[in-house]
């Protein structure tokens, strides 16, 4: 296994082999933080590392991972704003939540509890977590730094999967994988072809997930619902 | 909810209220009919139509209770994979196998207007495909926000249409359809259009295969199209009084690059036509009338008047070319004799002629040719209303059927897509001793069926073991060589099957009846 880039944040560590998935594996540091090796870079996010292809490791096993990689994405959504330019096209994605298979998601929205959401639907990340986590996101670009906090405080981490309330607690700080971030980076930007790909590269993320992360970022632009 | 009935070696299975686009349950049914065991696999909604389509087709479907909403997954094989068959359809629809393995790239599609506009502020066509009830609306909102509209979809109320183009009128826009399929701007193709090359000459069209024709006719004639703006049918009628026609025609012909301006279709109300006539007769480019089986006559500069497409197309094609129109017509009429001798080589048949086709012009251009020389046609869409089929799947005498009207496509593709229907009526006409020749049209092009051939050949083999030589197929194919389905190629595979393939509709037809009129 060759190790072609990591994230900023990535640092040297001994970790355990907590989930195998056929194009990433998800390791656990020592305070029960998730790391991770994916397969192509639109899976990058924070604390991961691009490499070659996956070791093939049984889970429970101990790896060192040690530096010496370059840092190819940096997770931080700082210094991003989403141009209200973009509005009408944000606000469609509210209505993705007429497919059937995010039908889950409508009374909690229309309850307007973010907490509602959590843990909802099924799913590795469910995706009541997916929608929170671009609601997140989406927060704290347009520096409301208050639900994001809120969030945090008040987030329960038993409620949910290891890997949704990673996310969400990521996207909360303001970090986010690629394809999330970089939808936010073409939403600050006047490129609509960019955002148009950005777009197609979020809504193929998972089955729902992707879709679900869309309702998350139009409510919480639009500053829809409350923590 | 679901319902099931099994009847021996077929099963019928009744979705209630779900619809799926055509392309997609044609697409189904294609990935259904390939799995092995399984002979015959259709997915329909339940109109009356596909109910009697699928009667036709060998189904029981005598106790089986469905409406226009349900979805109907039929599947005729062998006993022990029609469980799986149906299984594998619902599956497919939900999660589609043409989608699978798609690994993010794909550019996303806005789904409102608003948020398309957003992302293509300099846009200013819109191109509607909704269901009928609703497309009018939704021309209305784009109206709004300045853009023409190409109005492909069909069953739009005539109210709305009247509203609709009144409303885009008053803002110089431009409203092509409803129910128009062909487009043409500065060469580019929208909908079912034709790869021809840009040129002097501009159509307007009421009539989509018609304009399909004409613009390949040109082309075959070394003459491009610059634009070709559809109407949609209804526009030359009293109702609608001809709004588009007129104010396309008339930006055309303020356009400095069309040097020919080609209007096409059926007749127009006798005020329109009094319209048309009076705007060809003031411009100062030359306007050729191709009202198909239109009863005015005769040329005057800058007014030529035509009565069949190939015509029409001829007749520009030497306004363009600077070639002399009388010659050309002359041309023509020769060719009428040259088709005669070809049916007596070719040996006249006795009987009846059917003919099976996807273009609606098409249909109404060869039952025109056909009438004049063999007496009366019947039809789905008849010359005269006493003509009308009572089936539209039964033939009888002389008949032509347009295979592109609604009891054949609603919940259904459209012919010139899905060429399954045409395939299997080549049997059943020819099961009918007294029939001597099948005419029909095979167009290509942007949006048609990839090979329609081919498809239509497995067809005309299995009705060939029935009939012989006894019947005659004649067909043209509207296309181009740089279509996607090479015309060249299409033509190839017909001939190979023993079809006559002529070089236009017009052609075929008089040919298809020459071969009946002259055994008499």
């Amino acid at each position: 296994m060759r190790i072609l880039g990591a994230s900023s944040d990535l640092k040297s560590s001994t970790l355990r082999v907590r989930e195998v998935h056929r194009r990433a594996l998800n390791l656990e540091g020592p305070l029960g933080e998730r790391y991770s090796l994916v397969t192509g870079p639109s899976m990058m996010g924070p604390r991961s590392a691009l490499v070659d292809r996956l070791p093939v490791l049984p889970e429970g096993e101990m790896v060192k991972l040690e530096g010496g990689w370059d840092a190819t994405y940096d997770p931080s959504l700082a210094g991003l704003r989403p141009r209200g330019r973009w509005r009408p096209l944000w606000l469609e994605w509210l209505e993705l939540m007429d497919d059937p298979d995010l039908e889950v998601l409508r009374g909690p929205v229309r309850s307007g509890e973010l907490m509602g959401l959590v843990g909802l639907g099924p799913g590795h990340t469910p995706a009541g977590d997916d929608l929170i986590t671009g609601w997140l996101a989406a927060r704290w670009t347009l520096g409301d730094l208050e639900s994001t906090s809120r969030f945090l405080e008040g987030f329960d981490p038993g409620l949910t999967t290891w890997l949704g309330g990673d996310q969400m607690t990521w996207a909360a700080r303001g970090f986010a994988w690629a394809p999330l971030k970089g939808l936010l980076s073409a939403l600050s930007s006047s490129d609509p072809e960019g955002i148009l790909d950005a777009l197609g590269e979020l809504e193929a993320v998972g089955h729902t997930s992707g879709r679900s992360c869309l309702v998350g970022l139009a409510l919480g632009l639009e500053g829809a619902m409350e923590v | 909810m679901m319902r099931l009935e099994v009847m021996g070696l077929q099963r019928l299975e009744v979705v209630e209220r779900t619809y799926y686009d055509s392309v997609t349950l044609m697409r189904v049914a294609k990935e259904i009919g390939g799995m092995e065991g399984v002979s015959s696999a259709s997915l329909s909604m339940g109109t009356d139509a596909n109910l009697r389509i699928l009667a036709a087709a060998g189904f029981d479907v005598s106790n089986l209770s469905a409406t226009p909403n349900d979805l109907i997954i039929a599947v005729m094989g062998e006993q022990d994979v029609l469980d799986l068959a149906v299984a594998k359809a619902k599956e497919y629809l939900s999660n589609p196998p043409w989608r699978q393995g798609q690994d993010g790239g794909e550019s996303y599609k806005p789904r409102s207007l608003d948020g398309a506009l957003t992302v293509m502020p300099e846009a200013n066509l819109a191109v509607i495909s909704v269901a009928g009830r609703y497309a009018g609306d939704v021309a209305m909102d784009c109206i709004a926000k300045d853009l023409n509209v190409m109005l492909y979809s069909d069953n739009v109320p005539l109210e709305k249409e009247i509203e609709v183009k009144r409303a885009a009128a008053e803002k110089g826009l431009l409203v092509m359809g409803p129910d128009c399929g062909t487009v043409v701007i500065r060469g580019v193709a929208i909908g079912m259009a034709n790869s021809c090359p840009t040129g002097p000459v501009s159509i307007v069209a009421a009539a989509g295969t018609g304009l399909q024709e004409v613009h390949v006719q040109l082309a075959r004639r070394g003459v491009g199209t610059l634009h070709g703006i559809g109407t949609g049918g209804r526009d030359v009628k009293s109702q609608v009084g001809g709004i588009m026609v007129e104010m396309a025609s008339r930006l055309l012909l303020e356009d400095h690059e069309v040097q020919v301006l080609v209007i096409v279709g059926k007749p127009p109300a006798p005020e329109v036509e009094e319209r048309i006539l009076h705007l060809a007769r003031g411009s100062s480019k030359p306007v050729v009338l191709g009202f198909v089986g239109g009863k005015a006559k005769g040329d005057q500069h800058p007014v030529y008047i035509c009565r069949e497409l190939e015509e029409t197309a001829a007749v520009a094609a030497a306004l363009a070319k600077g070639e002399d129109v009388p010659q050309v017509r002359a041309a023509m009429d020769a060719q009428v004799e040259e088709l005669k001798a070809l049916a007596k080589r070719i040996g006249p048949r006795k009987g009846y002629l059917r003919g099976l086709y996807s273009g609606g012009t098409l249909c109404y251009e060869a039952q025109l040719i056909a009438r004049d020389i063999l007496g009366p046609i019947h039809s789905n869409t008849p010359l005269e209303e006493h003509l009308k089929l009572e089936d539209s799947l039964r033939s009888v005498e002389h008949t032509i059927v347009d295979f592109g009207e609604d009891e054949f496509t609603q919940g259904r593709l459209h012919p010139m897509i899905d060429v399954s229907l045409r395939a299997s009526r080549f049997q059943e006409e020819v099961k009918d001793p007294e029939v001597g020749v099948v005419l029909f049209d095979v167009v290509i092009g942007y949006g048609c069926h990839p090979d329609p051939a081919t498809g239509l050949v497995e067809g005309i083999r299995k009705a060939k073991e029935i009939c012989g030589d006894r019947v005659v197929f004649v067909a043209s194919v509207c296309g181009t060589p740089d279509d996607v389905q090479d015309a060249d190629r299409q033509r190839r595979i017909l001939e190979e099957a023993g079809v006559v393939v002529m070089d236009s509709n017009a052609k075929a037809s008089r040919l298809a009846s020459f071969l009946l009129s002259l055994s008499e």
